[in-house]
């Protein structure tokens, strides 16, 4: 009976079903497909064999990467990047959108808006070569405004205690307006007459946004927070390996730059999918976790 | 009371002023690197490299733009990027509304299963080897196809898309259209489109300015140096030190490396204008459609 | 009982060749145990027949029936589409031989070659590859994707095999670690190509600031001191800049005076005994660096030396702003090389004189051939044309009158609208050959190797090549079984290297570092290194 119930459920949404199969059919094709070949971590890759014939090689390439030299160096990097680019990047737009969220002129609200998301349709490229222009000792834009406070000129691009700091506050400057979106659309979802009601009992703005706005926005701000921490091992690839040079890689030197160099322009094809497999089972893990805490601590989950 | 007042008044001209100082410093530290990008590219580039421009072009010149107009390759990124862009979108777009539609209808049995087997793939993935093996079996290396359909679905906006349309059509027009004979299918250009102006500019731009500013699936994919997009072009120039080659004489290259710094500024302004200047057109619809859709998150 | 079977399979082979079947590149397999790496399957073998009949074995055209190869390489950013590029043309018409050219920019290159070897799906010939030890050991030795040549080359390749005879160290250096040869590396025999770097100094800044050519470390000093401080150039700018060093990689030209070699074009020594000895936690080296440094405190080594920023050097170097500096040929500087002289090595602490930066004349990798490769003889034929002289000449030169002319000392010389062409010298040589970006398999003598040696150049090269080491060794191929240790040792090894070096001589190191600078070369395993390729070197002796 109840299967039957189902059956015509499903029969009924026929339609619906052949729309789905063909993002579907994408979905296997492109992103399941391709797990398949994750078990090239756990093979002597040999092309000529193909992925499923080719020996075992059981976890050589995880000890190989566990007891590189740089493995530490470079877990850390990437750990210290992730969590850098966090920590300033994340609550920046919130902030940005709570002061957007005060300013009373409206053509001044636009202003500020529309200007702010302009950097986020840069590409990367462009990004870091601005990065580079602005970075040289000569007639850099960050020398010359540092000159102005007295600091030497120094290149910056090449030091490599610059480098985590030029990512992070690029990355700001870059997404701060693009995503303070987000929250500005969740503070303008805010009921007002919470607002108005704060104002009789004499609460200051300040007051307002620290104990109406915030608290109203904090289901986003956390959904959003637990799928950060979902990515925090995998911070952009392509900004660093195009920020990367001969003198900051002691500390430019990530998990995926790393894969990439010795996977893939090395021809280590097992080693760099082990270290590959390695970053995802972390991610996931990271995911999995911070989902379970929220969901103990604040009832706010992904599912 | 008045007195009450008139300080809650007082405080709230001081926060507001505060509050207009910080959104002017914002726009000042977003705009001064862009307004010098624009300036260099303007500039006489020997006054560039002495540090003499900061935020108005000095020694006026459009001849850095000449030179990037006049580079073959250049042009021919620039040809390839648009046309990549257009028929990138537009098979993303379809792709995902495809995708987004029926997940966002809550009577389709068995929608929590597709969607827990697409956002896995947001966090597991087969890497770059496999895939490229798989793209090299369909055929698709060294084709336009390989930067259009590996690519296609980013899972991010399809859920923006669904969360989109689970919150702004109502079930009950689902069930009036039935009534109507509507079907499943059928609604979603009669009745799913027509409301969903805002989430389909969102998907255009996000989708179209993810591809334009794409350069490492080229690089991957792409051998013929013909069918290179701008980024590939751009990052030749930009980043690799290569400018060298647009040059013409070994004995002027102390005189084409300047020129080459000059062309830096003005290839970044171009390269990026096309996208700046998409924006106003579907801001309309944009903001709106990402606050809506975005708001479960 | 075993030198018989290969005795038997060797006659088999010679007898199965004679018959027409060329598809037994394996080689000797008893002997290298890969026996079950015979590539031809017996149905190809039938067709070989006529194809061979389609070969001719001398003289031009290979082909008799044209026949199409595609060819797969790195394409330099100076050459133009090769199947524009002239001698290609011609040579097609010569050996009727058409090439489907599957080029691929430099940029983006070698994650573009290793994914095609990892998608097997290869091309019949890997031209200009630049094919390196390790990628042969893993897609020729390791999983059997690159054709063994011996046999083709001893039948198909009589220049090759010349030159092979003539000089033996050439063959050695060609051979993978089973023995075999997987790939046809280019060769450079004449002068200039005995060393990479050579040794310049500005004359004319030398006579600016009245100084003779220095012999030693110290006078060398000075006379980095004076360019520095009394601007030679004139131009009343200190825009000048001692001391030139292109990149960390190129920091250890100057090391002969302290005794340091580049044996193995690399950090080693090998003594008169044959023994290998990686100098890099020696005290030599830690005084070397400690020179280095010192020039660079004083600011007469480049500042910018270590960001490997390849434009700013060419534009110093194109703007005369270098008083010394080492560079290979003078192609980038041809503007002031009149400028510029060969100085001999210097003189160092030890008293040795010692250049160490010396070239066994092979570039390996440049020519290899796919397991797949269905006319594996043409296709040695058509390479082999290039080692011969009248084949390089063509390769480097193009045709008598329409691209060069001889002068007075017989020695071939380009026209006028291509050495000075508006486009520029190498772009227009990129229009004829694959000359720019090197690389192709090729023959190159003293007759030849003007293509890119100027005189001012071969002068510079007769300077030091009387301080050449006497026998220099390549890198020799280490085994499989050792292979996953080279990689991952040298992986971690050269990072540190480069990091640690650039900071003691920038100075960002204090020489109290020393101690633990060696202890981590220690730990990453430089030692275990060592005797990896002492065993590889031993085996080839």
């Amino acid at each position: 009976m109840r299967v039957r119930k189902v059956w015509k459920n499903i029969k009924k949404n026929v339609g619906l079903y052949a729309m789905l199969a063909i993002p579907l059919a994408w979905y296997i094709i492109f992103k399941y497909i391709p797990m398949y070949g994750l078990q090239i971590a756990f093979r002597k890759f040999n092309p000529t064999l193909g992925i499923t014939k080719s020996p075992w090689a059981g976890l050589t390439y995880f000890e190989q990467f566990f007891h590189s030299y740089y493995f530490k160096d470079i877990l850390w990097n990437t750990v210290s990047l992730s969590l850098f680019t966090m920590l300033i990047g994340f609550p920046m737009p919130i902030i940005l959108a709570l002061l957007i969220n005060e300013v009373k002129n409206t053509k001044f609200k636009k202003v500020i808006q529309n200007i702010t998301y302009m950097p986020n349709f840069l590409s990367v490229v462009v990004i870091v070569s601005m990065l580079t222009i602005f970075s040289n000792r000569d007639y850099g834009l960050f020398n010359k405004i540092g000159s102005l406070f007295g600091m030497t000129p120094v290149d910056l691009m090449s030091k490599p205690a610059c480098f985590q700091p030029l990512y992070v506050f690029s990355n700001v400057w870059q997404f701060m307006g693009f995503n303070a979106i987000i929250y500005i659309a969740a503070l303008a979802g805010v009921d007002q007459e919470l607002y108005e009601a704060a104002s009789i009992d004499g609460a200051s703005r300040m007051q307002k946004i620290l104990h109406i706005s915030l608290p109203c926005i904090m289901g986003t701000i956390i959904i959003m927070f637990i799928m950060r921490i979902g990515s925090l091992m995998s911070v952009g690839f392509e900004k660093a390996y195009l920020m990367q040079n001969s003198v900051n890689m002691s500390r430019s030197e990530i998990i995926s730059t790393f894969i990439y160099k010795n996977g893939i322009q090395k021809g280590q094809f097992g080693y760099s999918t082990a270290v590959g497999l390695f970053n995802s089972v972390i991610n996931f893990a990271l995911l999995v976790g911070a989902n379970f805490a929220s969901k103990k601590m604040t009832k706010t989950s992904l599912w | 009371m008045k007195e009450h007042l008139k300080k809650s008044m007082r405080s709230d001209f001081a926060f507001d002023l505060i509050v207009n100082v910080l959104g002017a410093c914002v726009i000042l530290v977003v705009l001064i690197p862009l307004l010098f990008v624009l300036a260099a590219s303007f500039s006489d580039p020997d006054l560039v490299l002495r540090g003499k421009v900061l935020l108005l072009p000095k020694g006026f010149t459009t001849k850095a733009y000449t030179m990037v107009f006049e580079n073959g390759e250049i042009w021919r990124g620039f040809r390839n990027s648009c046309c990549y862009t257009a028929a990138g979108t537009l098979i993303s777009v379809v792709l995902t509304i495809l995708a987004a539609y029926p997940l966002s209808r809550k009577e389709l049995p068995g929608r929590n299963i597709f969607m827990m087997l697409i956002l896995f793939t947001m966090y597991f993935s087969g890497g770059m080897i496999p895939t490229y093996l798989l793209v090299r079996d369909l055929g698709m290396y060294n084709s336009v196809w390989a930067l259009l359909i590996p690519a296609a679905i980013s899972t991010y906006n399809l859920i923006v898309a669904k969360t989109f349309f689970e919150n702004n059509i109502p079930g009950e027009l689902y069930e009036s259209a039935r009534l109507d004979g509507c079907g499943n299918v059928s609604m979603l250009p009669r009745i799913v489109l027509p409301l969903s102006k805002a989430i389909l500019a969102v998907l255009v731009l996000y989708y179209a300015v993810g591809i334009w500013n794409a350069y490492f699936d080229a690089l991957i994919y792409i051998r013929d140096t013909s069918l290179h997009p701008l980024q590939i072009v751009l990052r030749n120039i930009l980043l690799l030190g290569q400018t060298e080659q647009m040059g013409t004489n070994d004995v002027g290259m102390a005189e084409k490396i300047k020129m080459a710094e000059a062309v830096k500024y003005s290839a970044i302004v171009v390269s990026s204008v096309p996208m700046l200047l998409i924006y106003p057109f579907v801001q309309k619809y944009f903001v709106k459609g990402v606050m809506v859709g975005a708001v479960k998150g | 009982m075993k030198k018989k079977v290969a005795l038997l399979l060797c006659a088999a082979c010679c007898a199965g060749m004679l018959a027409g079947c060329g598809d037994t590149p394996a080689g000797t397999p008893a002997e290298s145990g890969q026996a079950q790496k015979e590539i031809a399957p017996a149905e190809e073998s039938a067709e070989g027949q006529e194809e061979v009949s389609n070969l001719n074995k001398e003289g031009f055209p290979i082909v008799n029936e044209k026949i199409t190869l595609t060819v797969y390489g790195q394409r330099d950013q100076n050459h133009a589409e090769w199947k524009d590029m002239w001698v290609l043309q011609k040579y097609e018409e010569m050996s009727n031989i058409h090439m489907e050219y599957q080029e691929v920019p430099a940029d983006g290159f070698a994650e573009n070659k290793q994914l095609l070897f990892a998608s097997n799906d290869l091309p019949d010939v890997f031209l200009k590859c630049g094919l390196n030890a390790n990628e042969v050991a893993t897609y020729g030795v390791t999983s059997g994707q690159l054709m063994v040549l011996d046999d083709l080359i001893a039948e198909y390749a009589p220049n090759l095999t010349k030159l092979f005879e003539e000089n033996p160290t050439l063959k050695q250096a060609t051979m993978a670690s089973d023995g075999h040869i997987y790939t046809i590396p280019a060769i450079d025999l004449s002068a200039t190509g005995k060393m990479d770097f050579k040794q310049w100094i500005n004359t004319k800044w030398l006579d600016a600031v009245g100084k003779e050519m220095p012999t030693t470390l110290e006078e060398f000093k000075e006379v980095l001191i004076a360019f520095r401080d009394e601007d030679p150039n004139g131009n009343g700018e200190h825009d000048e800049i001692p001391l030139g060093i292109r990149e960390p990689s190129s920091v250890y030209s100057l090391g002969g005076s302290f005794g340091l070699g580049h044996q193995l074009k690399d950090t080693y020594n090998v003594d008169d005994n044959g023994k290998v000895h990686n100098w890099l936690c020696d005290d030599a080296f830690k005084e070397y660096l400690m020179y280095l440094n010192d020039l660079y405190k004083e600011g007469l080594l480049w500042q910018d030396y270590y960001k490997n920023d390849r434009p700013a050097w060419r534009s110093n170097l194109a703007g005369e702003l270098y008083g010394a500096m080492y560079m290979p040929y003078s192609d980038v500087f041809l503007n002031c090389e009149m400028h510029y002289a060969g100085l001999e090595p210097l003189i160092g602490p030890t008293g040795e004189k010692f250049w160490p930066d010396a070239n066994t004349g092979v570039n390996l990798g440049c020519f290899a051939l796919s397991n797949t490769c269905a006319e594996p003889e043409a296709a040695i034929r058509w390479v082999d044309y290039f080692f011969s002289e009248e084949g390089g000449l063509f390769f480097a030169f193009g045709e008598e009158g329409t691209h060069y002319y001889r002068d007075e000392n017989g020695l071939p010389r380009f026209n006028d609208e291509i050495l000075n062409a508006e486009e520029g010298f190498m772009t227009a040589l990129g229009k004829i050959n694959m000359v720019p970006g090197g690389g192709f398999p090729c023959f190159r003598n003293d007759e030849t190797d003007g293509v890119v040696a100027s005189d001012q150049t071969k002068a510079a090269a007769a300077v030091l090549e009387p301080y050449l080491p006497k026998v220099y060794y390549a890198k020799p191929s280490v085994g499989a079984e050792d292979m996953d240790r080279v990689v991952a040792i040298e992986q971690d090894l050269n990072t540190y290297r480069d990091e640690a070096v650039t900071r003691f001589i920038i100075g960002e190191w204090d020489f109290g570092m020393w101690d633990e600078y060696c202890q981590t070369l220690e730990q990453i395993g430089i030692r275990e290194l060592e005797e990896i390729y002492q065993k590889a070197l031993d085996a080839l002796q």
